[in-house]
């Protein structure tokens, strides 16, 4: 879809003041039944974009990535006013190309959750039904990928499975990337060793073409690395016995018949078992609340983000700012990521999780050596109304991660694909193996 | 957990009743983390990454620094230049 | 009692730009000037090692003979102060850069050991307005500092007096002045010392600020513990904050949450490797060190120790200059003597530094020719040339000539003032001529007084005279 746009806008058969101001249009309305964006960008129709690969493509863009002069909030009433001074290489990097961001969308407070309803602002409303949940973190860019009419491509992130979830439960595709080969420069962090950067879009090609202009070793953030394709040969795929049991009924059809699909086509399948998979969870949360409990703490009333009268002693006023501004899941994981890397629990907890991490790694490998990628549904259920969400202890809430964690956990690359409504197969590979990935939704499409 | 020394530790003022909703999510959410146990790591070597990055440098070049409007774009207090605070102790 | 001193130093690495961004180092007039999203801990912004910082630190590791691991990597400490932009640190705690090393102080060369080194940034900077650190009304922040990169280097408690603790300082500020990696005249250096005295509770004194300044404050608190001792009250493990104006050390008596430093793996950044191959490259741009420099002297110049350890533990250009007044004149030992002598005692007598003379060896050496000439006397040369010359600045051969101090070798001129003193002191003229050969010395010394001649050459010409 993006190809032929940018033909038509650089062919001048599209102009782009028009083209904009009905898009823009087009988010109120539907941001108003689905509450997709914090912010919209007024201003849309009276950018001038760069010639590229992405001339007038409208982009929008999840509210932890930092967009210079937009609003970023990561979803939190603590940065409620904040404006960044520069933008995240991403959007440096697709502003190059001309593309145009036409909003920032909703999601869980700094990635804390799996439905979005933790989000400070309006709550996005699922595509398919406005009783249900988006699914999380990027819940609005999921939303808003299925409802736009117009060419676009959402820029979302994941830590825990936070692309593939909201994918999943609406609908589109999505890839997360390996980790490191899209830089985190300007990504309002969550877990700095866990959180990538990655798209969500209604079709393969454009996934594709927006992905290999993201990927790249970047100056700015020294944990990114070169990204070295591989060669997209998928001969057989493997099926975690782990992860395809207790499932939804629909969900357990809908991915049978997914597979049947492929296999028609020539992949050939094979169940094994996956270690691991109960530990994975824990050992995930364990590392992603000590990592956000070091990043959030930068958020204590000084220059940026919430700021009351200065009163009192600077732990009081910081202690205050931080009660008013944080809601009650980030405190949760804050309290928690602090305990855990406490001295007397720090072995026990963090140090043991991250040599979890390393099995786990190891565990992946060994079985990649046998498999071009394996494959799960990408969510236990089907998307929950808000009323069931309410009654989910946070434990129980943890757990709509149990097939996301695992991929995320070793940095693995995984696309969602959309197999039915708010069902999503999701097709996990090694490291740096993507064109696996798409190669797979694509012989899925075909 | 004392819940009311780490929130102290993490400059989180908890209400009376937080404390309470906390102090039994956050059991909950301990005694689950205790999974962990069951894997042997012994002699495993901690992965802090998941993919191994190593020795990337910048060079001692000076670069582009904020000008004044940039610097205090988002503070609500700025005196003469000056960030503000309350006071420390 | 046994006094057990530890030091914990912090000292400003010399590099163009901060430790994690690319913000200059330079100490700017306008606050909050050279800040970046880095710096400034902005959501989304990230850190990037600066490369020198990383070489500077394993250049100190090596030249303290220190052990280095393998592979080091930063963390995060975790603490709330409104100085701290991300309100964590980024330093080192499992793997600081080196550790076990030590730096031989004094002539019996006392081997103070260093615990560990590691690298690490700084916080910004506090001006407490309308009261100080307990009672301000509020308080204003420049974060120009902030990403400043610091080695902070901690010792074992060896020291045994502040005495000994400045010695120490100036030794470990010499070994970084040599391998260039700290500026002496700008670069900020801070210490936390820890004493105890006859084996009893631990008194950290945080924050001073500036070499000199931890001698005063160890002891002023070494006083204090003593005083509290003797009236047999018992010394508690407390912090202090040392208030340079008034020389003492305070309590700090706040109601300090025990910190929880809580520390992680810094995830933004990757691990360094320290290879054999790395370390070897290092290593050779480490040049000769002070303690190497002394063994040198005393070899090549022939310097008796205490002379070479004078010259090489006063300052880098003391040595420098000597080893230049060495290739233009040959007797390093006189040249030696005269700086460790006394131009370093006229320095340390007002407090100045070598590098404030702005003498050149040429200069320096051109007395000592001239001493040689018989031109001037050494006396004078010594103690009253060099005085001068690091009092005015001013050039030994010019001062020569300003104050008359040149050994006046005209005959003409000596028979003049000889005569002139045989007339004033005819008595003593007499009582040579009849027999009382002593009273010859008595005109000599006269003659001495009013010209500078030498004694020698009044003798003969005095004989001649009353002949």
């Amino acid at each position: 879809m993006i190809k032929k746009f940018v033909k038509d806008i650089e062919d001048g058969v599209i102009k782009l003041p028009d083209f904009y101001d009905k898009v823009i249009k087009k988010c109120k309305a539907i941001d108003s039944k689905h509450n997709c964006f914090i912010t919209i960008n007024e201003d849309a129709s009276k950018e001038k974009p760069k010639s590229g690969l992405l001339t007038g493509v409208p982009i929008s863009v999840k509210d932890c990535i930092c967009t210079k002069g937009i609003r970023s909030t990561a979803g939190s009433k603590i940065l409620e006013n904040y404006v960044p001074v520069f933008d995240a290489t991403v959007i440096s990097k697709l502003k190059e190309q001309g593309a145009i961001i036409i909003g920032k969308t909703a999601q869980d407070e700094f990635g804390f959750g799996s439905f979005s309803t933790n989000c400070a602002y309006e709550i996005p409303k699922n595509p398919f039904d406005t009783d249900r949940s988006c699914g999380g973190s990027s819940g609005g860019a999921g939303c808003i990928t299925q409802l736009a009419d117009f060419p676009h491509v959402a820029l979302a992130e994941s830590t825990g499975g936070s692309i593939s979830n909201p994918a999943a439960f609406c609908g589109v595709y999505s890839i997360t990337p390996t980790y490191g080969i899209v830089s985190r420069y300007g990504l309002i962090d969550y877990a700095n060793s866990l959180d990538k950067i990655g798209l969500m879009s209604k079709n393969i090609e454009d996934l594709k073409m927006v992905f290999d202009i993201i990927v790249g070793k970047d100056k700015m953030d020294p944990t990114t690395v070169d990204y070295a394709p591989v060669k997209p040969d998928v001969k057989k795929i493997g099926i975690p016995k782990q992860y395809v049991k207790g499932l939804d009924k629909k969900i357990e059809k809908a991915f049978w018949d997914a597979i049947k699909k492929l296999e028609k086509k020539g992949i050939k399948f094979e169940e094994f078992d996956l270690a691991y998979t109960d530990e994975a969870l824990p050992a995930y949360y364990i590392i992603a609340m000590a990592e956000a409990s070091t990043n959030l703490a930068k958020y204590s009333g000084l220059r940026y983000g919430l700021q009351l009268p200065l009163q009192g002693n600077f732990e009081e006023y910081a202690s205050t700012v931080r009660e008013q501004g944080f809601g009650q899941e980030a405190k949760r994981r804050i309290i928690l990521g602090t305990y855990t890397r406490m001295a007397g629990y720090r072995d026990q907890y963090y140090l043991k999780a991250m040599k979890i991490r390393t099995k786990i790694i190891d565990e992946f490998k060994k079985h990649f050596k046998k498999y071009d990628a394996i494959v799960s549904p990408t969510m236990p259920i089907l998307p929950p109304k808000f009323k069931e969400i309410e009654k989910l202890t946070p434990l129980e809430n943890y757990q709509m991660d149990i097939l996301t964690v695992g991929p995320n956990l070793a940095g693995l690359p995984h696309l969602n694909i959309p197999i039915a409504e708010s069902i999503g197969l999701h097709v996990v590979g090694d490291h740096m193996s993507e064109n696996k990935l798409f190669k797979v939704g694509e012989i899925y499409g075909s | 957990m004392d819940i009311e020394h780490v929130s102290k530790i993490a400059r989180l003022k908890l209400s009376e009743s937080e404390k309470k909703k906390f102090s039994k999510e956050l059991e909950d959410i301990l005694n689950y983390f205790k999974l962990i146990d069951k894997v042997d790591t012994k002699n495993v070597e901690p992965s802090f990454h998941a993919i191994k990055i190593k020795d990337v440098f910048r060079e001692d070049n000076p670069e582009q620094c904020l000008n004044e409007k940039e610097v205090f774009k988002n503070a609500k207090e700025h005196e003469k230049g000056f960030f503000k605070s309350p006071r420390v102790v | 009692m046994e006094v057990k001193i530890g030091l914990e130093c912090h000292v400003q690495l010399n590099t163009k730009t901060k430790i994690f961004c690319g913000c200059p180092t330079y100490a700017s007039e306008k606050p909050n000037s050279t800040v970046c999203p880095t710096c400034l801990g902005m959501p989304g912004s990230k850190p990037r090692l600066n490369k020198k910082v990383f070489e500077y630190g394993i250049k100190a590791a090596l030249a303290l003979k220190c052990k280095l691991p393998k592979e080091t990597f930063f963390s995060r400490k975790t603490y709330f102060y409104p100085d701290m932009p991300k309100n964590f640190q980024i330093t080192q705690y499992e793997t600081p850069i080196a550790k076990d090393g030590l730096i031989k102080i004094g002539k019996e060369e006392k081997p103070i050991r260093i615990r560990r080194i590691n690298i690490e940034e700084d916080p910004g900077k506090l001006i407490h307005v309308g009261g100080d650190i307990t009672n301000a009304q509020y308080v204003l922040i420049d974060y120009n500092r902030s990403g400043i990169p610091l080695l902070e280097i901690v010792t074992d408690p060896d020291l045994s007096s502040p005495e000994e603790a400045r010695i120490f300082l100036d030794k470990l500020r010499l070994i970084l002045e040599y391998l260039k990696i700290f500026d002496v005249d700008a670069g900020l250096m801070k210490c936390d010392a820890n004493i105890s005295i006859g084996g009893g509770n631990r008194v950290e004194i945080k924050n001073i600020l500036g070499f000199r300044a931890v001698e005063k404050a160890l002891k002023f608190e070494l006083l204090r513990q003593q005083r509290v001792i003797k009236t047999s009250k018992v010394i508690s493990q407390e912090t202090r904050h040392f208030d340079e104006a008034s020389g003492v050390t305070k309590s700090l008596r706040i109601k300090e949450t025990e910190e929880e430093y809580g520390y992680i793996f810094e995830p933004d950044l990757p691990s360094y490797d320290l290879s054999e191959e790395n370390l070897k490259q290092i290593e050779k741009q480490i040049p000769e060190l002070p303690d190497s420099r002394v063994l040198r002297l005393i070899k090549q110049y022939k310097l008796n120790k205490e002379i070479a350890n004078a010259i090489v533990n006063s300052d880098i250009y003391v040595a420098d200059f000597f080893e230049k007044c060495s290739e233009l004149y040959p007797n390093s030992q006189k040249i030696g003597n005269w700086i460790a002598l006394e131009i370093i005692e006229q320095l340390n007598k007002r407090n100045m530094k070598f590098h404030d003379l702005k003498i050149k060896p040429e200069d320096f050496v051109a007395l000592a020719k001239m001493v040689d000439n018989e031109e001037v006397s050494d006396l004078v040369a010594r103690r009253k040339v060099i005085l001068e010359m690091v009092e005015t600045g001013s050039k030994p051969v010019d001062i020569v000539k300003q104050k008359h101090y040149m050994i006046v070798k005209d005959e003409g001129k000596i028979s003049e003032v000889i005569r002139e003193v045989i007339k004033k002191n005819k008595k003593v003229v007499a009582e040579y001529k009849t027999g009382k050969k002593e009273a010859i010395h008595y005109l000599v010394g006269e003659v001495c007084k009013k010209v500078k001649v030498n004694p020698k050459n009044v003798l003969e010409i005095l004989e001649k005279e009353l002949a």
